[in-house]
């Protein structure tokens, strides 16, 4: 058994739901297991039910020949849980898909709002 | 296409060939001259000559299909893209301010452009989120529900889920395009 992407589609859609509803808040973090062939950016995170969700910009190199190669941006979605030993370990990643592009965009939008990022600009 | 055009070159010939041999009653003498055999030979040829002709067509107007496909649908992903990222990010807004935003305008123009694109299996998830579309601009329009915001529609999140679906597709059918 495994999850479809229909199955993370409607899973993302849904946090994007609530995370409009303000009943998921993501803050900043730094805490999620690394890939030495990508280079976070930046990476949000939030905890609902007992699992932790971390949403991240990303970039890799995308490799064109044997020695060319560019930076490629993607965003990515991950799934930890607490263990026993009070540590997160991912239990699931998402696959590639424009909805956690989404998530991204909305999350980076509410983060700036919450921290006032134009307070004192718009009086 | 390729079997129709094996069809339609070697049925015609092997015919012919039959004819020939059986002396079935398709040539009106028995006795075929040389210079018979010569235009035979050339109408044969000359057939061959128009359906390859027509194959090579054929090709280029598939070729230009393809690479116009795979011009325009990195714009029309990233218009769907901001479309959604939009709807993501004012979800909770009003049906009532919902109207005065600019992806409500965005999806029927998204949409008929990959409409116009051929050479994709897109038509079906067109479709269906164009009505998807219309039951949305229902719900907006429906006086009744004014004040509810968008978060609250079933609506609203399964034309988001359609549309990020189109995305999807359109990423996978051009990593295929770029592999072949």
């Amino acid at each position: 058994m495994a999850y479809s992407n229909q199955d993370w589609v409607n899973a993302i859609t849904k946090l994007i739901e609530l995370s409009s509803k303000q009943e998921v808040v993501w803050d900043l973090t730094s805490e999620y297991e690394a890939d030495p062939w990508t280079e976070v950016d930046r990476a949000y995170d939030a905890s609902l039910n007992g699992m932790r969700y971390v949403v991240k910009s990303s970039r890799y190199r995308h490799y064109t020949d044997v020695d060319e190669w560019y930076w490629a941006n993607r965003f990515e979605f991950e799934i930890y849980k607490l263990t026993a030993s009070k540590a997160y370990v991912r239990i699931a990643k998402a696959p590639d898909l424009t909805t956690i592009s989404n998530l991204y965009a909305m999350v980076e939008d509410n983060y700036a709002y919450k921290e006032g990022a134009l307070k004192g600009l718009l009086t | 296409m390729r079997i129709g055009l094996i069809t339609a070159s070697v049925l015609p010939l092997l015919i012919l060939m039959c004819g020939w041999i059986f002396k079935w009653p398709i040539f009106p003498n028995t006795a075929i001259s040389k210079a018979d055999t010569w235009t035979i030979a050339g109408t044969a040829l000359s057939y061959l000559g128009f359906l390859f002709s027509a194959y090579a067509a054929y090709g280029v107007g598939a070729l230009s299909r393809k690479y116009f496909a795979k011009t325009r649908f990195p714009e029309i992903r990233s218009k769907l893209i901001n479309i959604t990222t939009d709807m993501a990010k004012v979800a909770n807004k009003r049906a009532l301010d919902l109207r005065a935003e600019r992806f409500p305008s965005q999806i029927p123009v998204a949409l008929g452009e990959i409409e116009r694109i051929h050479g994709h299996k897109l038509s079906k998830k067109t479709n269906a989120t164009t009505n998807q579309y219309k039951l949305f601009i229902e719900w907006i329009n429906y006086p009744g529900n004014r004040d509810r915001v968008g978060n609250d529609a079933t609506v609203y999140w399964d034309l988001f889920r359609a549309l990020n679906e189109i995305s999807d597709e359109i990423t996978a059918f051009l990593r295929e395009q770029e592999s072949k």
